[in-house]
């Protein structure tokens, strides 16, 4: 074996040096096994002097028996890249299979996929990890179907530079006006499609020539031959350029001290010092260091898996995407966007059930809501359809339980991809390219919640705890509220919910007329609990209540139930329509009032929301012991002057859709 | 640290991000995941990754080897040294029946030792602690049948692997969802290549077993290849002399089905010198891949790693 045998030979630590220092190139090979597309691997195996003797001999061997596409005798070096048995006794290459090479300046990684037409999958795979594709196309036979569909799905999954390998040159008398014509054609066809590099050769994988050496019959091409070309061009679409991004993989909490947040940069660079955002939380902090094994680092950048902590500690978790303060701009947080799918499953598309979706770091609830279109690979036409079947690509409208970080494809390979997963049988459905994140058009709706069954869930939840309750709402992965009056033990509910997620938006509807003792209560929570408070006030002030409008309505008055609606509903409405949570959680107890004892502990509230109350049966001596376990403040001297009696409903807990 | 330019990788600094990317998918989306470790330089390069992905902790998972009774003497004393300095713990799994049966790869043959002691043995431990996935060394360009081998290879209660009904896998999206008792190997260096692991080997000063750098050591010659006595258990028929020749191994397994290479290769650059210049593929001192044609793909598919 071997390239290169001479600097081996004689220097090896030198050639060890040129070695470590090589860069890595991804391409996807196209085509039939008619074309000769193992062939051309296999030649470029074998001229590149990778293939050992051992080897050489098994192939050599299996010609003789007439196992390959050969007439027998002749050497096949298409069965140097052969495959499982099943295959060979087929005849093809019914899957993607990777072969690896390397030159003094290269390491290979071929993603080999087949060309029929019901691979369409296949050659998605394969594309999605490449960033050349070498197109096969047969001299004697030009452009066919197969070589649209190629460049297609290509194109769809966003690899930008192409080669058209003209194969089989030998069998046209390595006519140039050949060469020329395909050269021409091809060009007018892919003006449709989003490749923005494309070269041409001419080859004879079977005689090798241009495949890795020019050889002599071809004098009129001037270009470099298949090898050469493939060592030279410069793919990288720089991704060290971009917004940085880290999905965040895993966090690494080696001791109480440390905490890490692990991922792979899917684009930009960082460093410490550098201010980033959490998405989707959208809390601010600032890079500490980048942690590696080999010490600190003072930058990194796309493809690299890295360790970074943070000098202000929030809480992030798996799922979550950093992203530079400044540059956030292509990558958002979505629940809702336009996507590519080829669709990969015998099932076909459902419209009508949940699918897991993947992207990033994060999994999530998925249904497709609509197909705008199919496209037809063969002829890249429109058309309708109700579903997805195999090998189908189609244009989907995608909605998500909740919003997760994203991008369009085409501006990040890494939070603009997903793949949706059957939730039944665990396969992987369909690969997905996010085309449009602009969500404006599209309709609210959430059926996943909506389609929660309550007495089941009533049902499950019966001999579950309350923390098991606030963990059960918080994994509905709705946006989530809870709210408090901050009247007495209101911190064991906002305690629970902090547990889980410290960044739970927690609603307060202050009238204004709240006592000094609650005001203070409130901020004594707040601060010990570190509590995401959002607080939502009456659009008429208390003082100016008091003053012009003759202040609190007693309860017989008339004006107390347009008081009541001014002080307390509408903020509330507000709050929910701006907010629009998908779950509520309440503090409620049976205890409380008639109302309340009728009440159960998930029900639908207003605004379409899941209204969860985990401390319904919870009883007064419940609720102390709890204050008292988790140390936690209290003020019984509570009184909401806008109620007037304790026990007395303001009409809150019963608004309903 | 060798990176191309300030913002680019080199080849191996992009192979190591991408184990790494698949070790911490593999601890952050399954609940009890294991390392399979057979000392080899594969494995030696997987628990230094490893290391890597989870520093400054030590990786959060065991290492199980199955082991076979015929490993090589020097193989076990470094495994209990690179365990050690791991901080990982270490599950070792010996097939009771196959020990009951007194089976040997010199009375039974290497299919039958290989199948007892190997995949069935792995099969019990892994029933046995409930893996849900499994991290294994193989790369796509040690055979023919591991070229198509997903990353993420799901495999039945059973164990079975089914070539034809794979899960399509895209970009670095791995599709983790099982069921309960079905689990997933895991083959984080599964785009590395053998002089890719022997160059990682070298830039990072990994430690390795020492049969890989030649010495003097007694051989037998059986078949055309030289098997290493490493113990009194190997039989020398009348007509077969003990000879010390200076040799190493390119891959490391069971002794009686490894064979030694005549070589005076004993620093890693003449380690890989001679791998670039030899003219038989890695596997071919492996005697359990000739037993017949095809024959990794069928033991894969019976739950082989």
């Amino acid at each position: 074996m071997s390239h290169q045998s001479q600097l081996i030979e004689q220097d090896i630590h030198r050639y060890l040096d040129q070695h470590e220092h090589k860069s890595l190139l991804r391409l996807l090979t196209c085509g039939s096994v008619d074309d000769g597309k193992s062939t051309l691997i296999g030649r470029l195996l074998h001229d590149s002097k990778l293939v050992y003797e051992d080897q050489l001999a098994a192939v050599k061997k299996a010609s003789v028996a007439g196992q390959g596409n050969q007439d027998s005798g002749e050497l096949d070096l298409a069965l140097l890249v052969d495959g499982l048995q099943a295959e060979r006794e087929q005849g093809i290459t019914i899957d993607v299979a990777y072969r690896y090479f390397s030159t003094n300046k290269r390491k290979f990684i071929i993603a080999d996929t087949p060309g029929h037409e019901q691979y369409t999958r296949n050659m998605a795979t394969g594309a999605s990890n490449c960033d050349l594709a070498v197109i096969l196309v047969d001299a004697r036979k030009g452009l066919l179907t197969q070589t649209r569909r190629h460049s297609f799905i290509v194109s769809l999954l966003g690899i930008k530079h192409v080669v058209v390998a003209v194969n089989k040159m030998d069998l046209m008398d390595y006519d140039q006006n050949v060469f020329e014509q395909i050269q021409q054609d091809y060009r007018d066809f892919s003006k449709k499609l989003d490749i923005p590099n494309i070269h041409f050769i001419p080859v004879s994988a079977l005689a090798g020539d241009n495949v890795v050496d020019k050889g002599t019959k071809m004098p009129w091409y001037q270009g470099q031959s298949l090898l050469h070309l493939l060592e030279d061009i410069d793919t990288q679409t720089d991704l060290s350029k971009g917004d940085w991004q880290l999905p965040v993989q895993y966090v690494n909490r080696s001791n109480s001290d440390f905490r890490g947040y692990c991922g792979t940069i899917t684009a930009g660079s960082i460093k410490p010092g550098d201010d980033i955002r959490v998405l989707p939380s959208g809390h601010t902090s600032t890079i500490k260091s980048i942690v590696t094994a080999d010490g600190d680092l003072h930058q990194a950048f796309a493809p690299m898996a890295i360790t970074v902590t943070l000098t202000q500690e929030i809480d992030i978790s798996r799922g979550d995407t950093l992203v530079h303060a400044s540059n956030a701009a292509q990558t958002t947080s979505a629940s809702q966007f336009k996507a590519h799918l080829v669709w990969m499953d015998q099932q076909t598309l459902s419209l009508s059930r949940d699918y897991e979706l993947k992207l990033g770091s994060r999994r999530i609830n998925a249904r497709i809501k609509h197909i705008d279109h199919i496209i037809n690979v063969n002829t890249l036409e429109k058309g309708f359809s109700e579903t997805l079947t195999l090998n189908e690509i189609g244009l989907v409208e995608v909605h998500l339980d909740a919003p997760i970080p994203a991008a369009q494809f085409n501006h990040s390979k890494g939070l603009g991809s997903f793949i949706l997963i059957d939730k039944i049988s665990n396969a992987t459905a369909a690969a997905g390219m996010i085309e449009d994140l602009n969500t404006a058009s599209f309709a609210a709706a959430n059926d996943h919640l909506a389609a929660l069954n309550l007495p089941q869930a009533n049902q499950q939840l019966a001999s579950k705890s309350a923390q098991e309750v606030v963990e059960w709402a918080m994994g509905l992965r709705g946006k989530t509220i809870v709210t408090t009056n901050f009247g007495p033990q209101e911190a064991v509910l906002l305690h629970m919910v902090s547990q889980v997620a410290a960044d739970t938006k927690v609603l307060w509807i202050d009238s204004g007329y709240n006592m000094p003792q609650t005001y203070a209560f409130a901020e004594k929570v707040v601060k010990q609990l570190k509590l995401n408070l959002v607080a939502y006030t009456p659009t008429v002030s208390a003082a100016r209540q008091d003053a012009v409008l003759g202040g609190i309505p007693t309860i017989d008055d008339p004006a107390h139930a347009e008081f009541t609606e001014q002080f307390k509903l509408e903020p509330f409405k507000r709050a929910m329509a701006e907010i629009a949570p998908d779950v509520w959680l309440s503090a409620l107890r049976r205890e409380q009032s008639p109302l309340r004892q009728q009440m159960e502990t998930v029900a639908h509230g207003p605004n379409e929301t899941i209204k969860v109350s985990p401390l319904l049966d919870w009883s007064l001596e419940d609720m102390q012991a709890y204050l008292t376990r988790h140390g936690l403040p209290d003020e019984t001297r509570y009184f909401d002057p806008t109620k007037a009696q304790a026990g007395r409903e303001c009409g809150l807990h019963e608004l309903k859709n | 640290m060798s990176s191309l330019s300030k913002t680019r990788l080199s080849h191996l600094k992009q192979l190591e991000a991408e184990s790494i990317h698949i070790m911490r998918e593999v601890v952050a989306e399954f609940n009890n995941p294991v390392m399979l470790y057979s000392i080899g330089k594969d494995s030696s390069v997987m628990l230094h990754l490893a290391k890597k992905a989870f520093f400054p902790a030590p990786p959060p998972f065991k290492l199980l080897h199955v082991d076979t009774t015929w490993k090589f003497k020097d193989m076990i004393k470094f495994r209990e040294k690179a365990v050690a300095q791991s901080g990982m713990e270490l599950i070792t799994h010996i097939n009771p029946d196959g020990v009951a049966m007194n089976i040997s790869p010199f009375t039974h043959g290497s299919k039958v030792h290989t199948d007892i002691m190997k995949t069935q043995g792995l099969k019990q431990a892994l029933d046995h602690h409930g893996f849900d996935a499994a991290f294994g060394g193989a790369r796509r360009d040690e055979e023919g049948s591991r070229a198509k081998e997903r990353i993420f290879s799901f495999r039945s209660k059973k164990h079975r692997w089914d070539p034809k009904n794979q899960r399509p896998e895209l970009w670095n999206l791995f599709n983790t969802r099982i069921n309960k008792g079905e689990s997933i190997r895991v083959f984080p260096i599964s785009n590395w290549t053998e002089l890719d692991i022997w160059q990682y080997i070298h830039m990072e000063k990994i430690d390795i077993v020492p049969l890989y750098f030649a010495a003097k050591r007694p051989v037998v010659r059986r078949d055309g290849i030289d098997i290493m006595v490493d113990d009194e258990r190997m039989p020398i028929a009348a007509n077969e002399t003990v000879e010390q020749k200076t040799v190493r191994f390119r891959t490391l397994g069971c002794y009686p089905l490894t064979g030694a290479i005549e070589s005076t290769a004993n620093t890693l650059p003449e380690i890989i010198q001679e791998m670039l210049l030899a003219k038989s593929s890695e596997r071919q001192g492996r005697l359990i891949d000739a037993d017949q044609a095809g024959s990794m793909e069928l033991k894969k598919a019976e739950g082989y790693f």
